[in-house]
């Protein structure tokens, strides 16, 4: 049962390096700590001796919750290899012997025993030296893309998949290699096995869910007798740090020290909150602001084919005369309230659309005016610095003779524009 | 994996064209000391690579030759029109006829003229040109772009056409074959064309082959035993050096395959962004007649190679081998040409389980350049254009600079003069521009003399 637990839990981290225990108590700890990560804290299972002897229904019940908490199941189906939409690549790399991989020496090491000037030279020269490798590795996917590409293209019109019209190149590699059938038949088999043992497995489902019920109803039945008897033996939790409890009566002592501080600021936020009014102006602009959002999800539902044409009669009165019954904290602080919503009646779009169209546009004509004038004066300001620090930098060379200024090329264009 | 060239200006179309024909001829020449089966593997890598074969045959079996998956471009039509007849004549392969530009009036050997005027111009036809190229490509491999610094087209519409090609194409790599003028040479302003061409190549290209006249011209009449040496001669040894690089090789951490794959080629060679000045050399170089009656053995032909690296000679005769790494003088310089890596290609017999060691010796590069980045060996076990055993040695190495430094102190000489400045500045440049290009070099030139 541990070893199952243990599997389980190295495939739900599905971490690359795994952690091979020395010996059962290492696994028994191991197992432990990570069950108490994942968020399973009993303190009868942390209690378990180490040498695996007993425990069998507190692991039962682990197991079980591990199984659904986790989604294990949904996990296998999603991290299935499907044999026959592979990319070839991981295909071929079985059969194939990949080249070695290059030797990573400690460069790092030796960087540091350089001076810094050549240090920087072969910091500079590696880093070009990736640059250009990207672009060896950018020019090999723009190759496979070709490739891939004609391949779709001389198999127009044959296809072994519904939903494709070509061959892909798994296929074709398949076709002109019939003794990698072997291979894809194991794999297809292996796939196969697992997937039978899937279906049975939803096919039982419940029966194993049954019995993981009984046994949590007998435990609870029997926890009530067996507190008093837990034995004292070390429990095993996630390392916490040993002054956790100092340090929370710490925060907890200055958090009222700084409430009792800010006191007052916060009595005076919360008046400010209840004597608030709504001028009608600001009514206005909430009503139309609300409008606009209650017709574009109008619009949403009627394209999904339900729904119907949003009007706000009562929002759309221009007398300034609506009055709210409640205070208009509420409204602030419930949102919009069920008093303010206004109904939803059929009614030709056309005419509402045309008002808030124009609403719209002339917002939008303002807000681009805006827009438009604060990145004219944002590119005068950039300019005017740019030529501030010019004449700087010019003082700095006419004062120091000993300063050469070599500006790059390209900076120099860009300045002339 | 497929490589598309660009031939700009005169001596870039010509040093094209001829490294085309070499490629070809290495590909179908007859001694080759392989399989049938690694044979095939070899040509078809190369072919594909460099050139674009027809997917079906046609009728009269005239479309069946190679293409080649160039850019012809020029701005006087004289050499575009040579260049697409010789590789017409060769009836191995062909360029594709619709693949070049040209203009009516050429630069005047005005970098200016070139960059600013003719380069805007035509960019948008050049830039069609090469995207068709690039469509016709599974995996764009990179650009190679041959040009020399010296004259105004292939200088400055160079530039022009490879800070374009960065635009467009940003994850491509960009190899530059320029070819270095000579000292004495002919053309009053190269020295500007050069120092300008190569401030501008530094920003976009990754890596730059230099190729010096100078010395190509000391290998064809010492090795080569020419008499009258013609421009065809030296585009010859150029060309054998460009595709001693490039034909199909194995690399060790590259698998199994036969490749060209000219962005490791880059990311082992230029991997540092201020040194991207490269220098190729060959063993043993030699004409055909003499070809057939020598032999050579890997352990001197390698040893000759390091020297020649060491000594920064540049071809197997007059190597000082007085030099050696360790020499300083007693201020503390290093008298030898450092590196900061290498690549060395060895083809023909043996070379699968010959011992390159000696160029991964640390004393040789530069203190901050980890130890297995270093070096990098290529072998290809089929010989290389007739020759038994042929090492190359491609080296980003503190020798590139000593042309670099006499060019820009003649250059400097004739800008503090200002002479011809005004036909530059009359088609767009600035003193500005002259004055960037300067520091530019001069910074490439510290780097590389702090090695």
């Amino acid at each position: 049962m541990w070893k199952l637990l243990f599997d389980l839990i190295t495939f739900c981290k599905s971490e690359d390096n795994k952690i091979t225990p020395q010996n059962a108590k290492d696994e028994v700890v191991y197992v432990k700590t990570e069950l108490q990560k994942f968020g399973y804290l009993s303190c009868r299972l942390s209690v378990l001796p180490p040498d695996m002897s007993s425990g069998s229904r507190e692991l039962l019940l682990a197991l079980g919750w591990l199984l659904h908490q986790q989604k294990v199941f949904d996990k296998i189906m999603s991290r299935r290899s499907d044999p026959l939409h592979q990319p070839l690549r991981n295909f071929v790399k079985l059969n194939v012997d990949s080249p070695e991989p290059l030797n990573t020496n400690p460069l790092g090491d030796a960087i540091f025993k350089l001076p810094p000037r050549d240090a920087i030279q072969q910091q500079l020269m590696l880093c070009n030296k990736l640059h250009l490798a990207c672009r060896r590795l950018h020019s090999f996917s723009q190759e496979l893309r070709c490739l891939t590409h004609k391949i779709h293209q001389y198999t127009q019109g044959v296809s072994l998949q519904t939903e494709l019209n070509h061959l892909t190149p798994l296929e074709v590699y398949l076709l002109r290699h019939p003794e990698s059938l072997k291979q894809m038949m194991f794999e297809l088999e292996k796939d196969n096995l697992e997937l039978e043992n899937l279906v049975s497995w939803k096919a039982t489902e419940h029966v194993f869910w049954e019995w993981m019920q009984s046994v949590l109803n007998l435990h609870i039945q029997e926890s009530a007798a067996i507190d008093k008897k837990i034995s004292r033996t070390e429990e095993v939790h996630l390392p916490l740090p040993t002054n956790i409890a100092k340090e929370i009566v710490s925060i907890r002592s200055s958090l009222r020290e700084f409430i009792l501080h800010h006191e007052s600021e916060i009595e005076r936020l919360d008046q400010l909150l209840l004597d608030k009014k709504i001028t009608p102006s600001e009514i206005h602009v909430l009503a139309s602001q609300v409008d606009s959002e209650l017709t574009q999800l109008a619009g949403r539902l009627r394209h999904c084919g339900r729904g119907w044409d949003f009007t706000s009669d009562d929002m759309s009165s221009s007398d300034g005369t609506v009055t709210f019954i409640e205070p208009s904290s509420a409204v602030l602080s419930n949102g919009f309230s069920k008093k303010s919503r206004p109904k939803f009646t059929p009614q030709s779009e056309k005419g509402i659309k045309a008002v808030k169209l124009e609403s719209l546009q002339q917002e939008v004509t303002k807000e681009r005016q805006l827009l438009e004038q604060r990145i004219k004066q944002s590119e005068t300001r950039l300019k005017q610095l740019q030529l501030d620090n010019l004449a700087k930098l010019q003082t700095c060379l006419v004062t120091d003779p000993n300063i050469i200024c070599i500006q790059p090329r390209g900076l120099k264009q860009l300045l002339n524009k | 994996m497929s490589v598309i060239t660009l031939q700009l200006g005169q001596c870039g179309n010509q040093v094209g064209e001829q490294t085309f024909s070499t490629l070809i001829d290495d590909v179908y020449s007859k001694s080759i000391g392989v399989s049938s089966q690694d044979n095939h593997d070899y040509i078809q890598t190369c072919l594909s690579t460099f050139f674009s074969q027809p997917e079906s045959k046609s009728r009269d079996g005239s479309f069946d030759l190679p293409k080649a998956r160039a850019v012809l471009v020029d701005m006087e039509t004289k050499a575009v029109a040579q260049s697409l007849q010789q590789a017409r004549k060769s009836g191995k392969w062909s360029y594709c006829p619709e693949q070049w530009y040209s203009q009516k009036r050429g630069s005047g050997n005005n970098w200016a003229y070139g960059y600013c005027v003719h380069g805007p111009r035509s960019q948008e036809d050049i830039m069609n040109l090469v995207r068709r190229e690039v469509e016709k490509c599974d995996r764009l491999g990179g650009f190679i772009n041959f040009l020399s610094l010296a004259g105004g087209t292939g200088s400055g519409v160079g530039a022009f056409v490879t800070q374009s090609l960065r635009d467009e194409y940003p994850f491509s790599f960009m190899v530059n074959q320029v070819v270095w003028p000579y000292s004495t040479g002919e053309v009053i302003v190269q020295n500007y064309n050069a120092v300008l061409t190569l401030s501008h190549l530094y920003d976009t290209a990754d890596a730059i082959l230099v190729m010096e006249n100078d010395s190509l011209h000391k290998i064809c009449s010492q090795l080569l035993n020419i008499k009258n040496i013609s421009f065809r001669d030296i585009n010859k040894v150029i060309a054998h050096k460009m595709t001693s690089v490039l034909q199909p090789s194995l690399a060790a951490d590259l698998g199994t395959k036969h490749t060209c794959d000219l962005g490791y080629i880059v990311e082992r060679l230029t991997p540092h962004p201020q040194h991207k000045l490269l220098t190729v050399k060959n063993i043993p170089q030699m004409s055909d007649i003499a070809k057939e009656f020598s032999t050579y053995q890997w352990p001197g032909l390698l040893k000759n190679l390091r020297q020649m690296l060491i000594a920064d000679s540049p071809m197997e005769e007059g190597i000082n081998w007085e030099v050696k790494p360790a020499t300083r003088t007693e201020s503390g310089h290093t008298c030898f040409n450092r590196s900061i890596s290498t690549l060395l290609v060895l083809r023909g017999k043996e070379t699968l389980s010959l011992d390159a060691s000696m160029f991964s010796d640390p004393n040789i590069y530069a203190p901050w350049v980890p130890q297995d980045l270093a070096s990098c060996v290529f072998r290809q076990p089929r010989w290389f254009c007739g020759y038994e055993k042929a090492a190359t040695l491609v080296g980003n190495s503190s020798a590139s600079v000593k042309p670099l430094n006499k060019i820009i102190d003649k250059a400097w000489n004739m800008f503090a003069s200002r002479a011809y400045v005004h036909q530059y500045l009359k088609h767009g440049l600035t003193e500005e521009d002259f004055l960037d290009s300067f520091v530019s070099l001069e910074k490439v030139i510290d780097s590389y003399t702090k090695l």
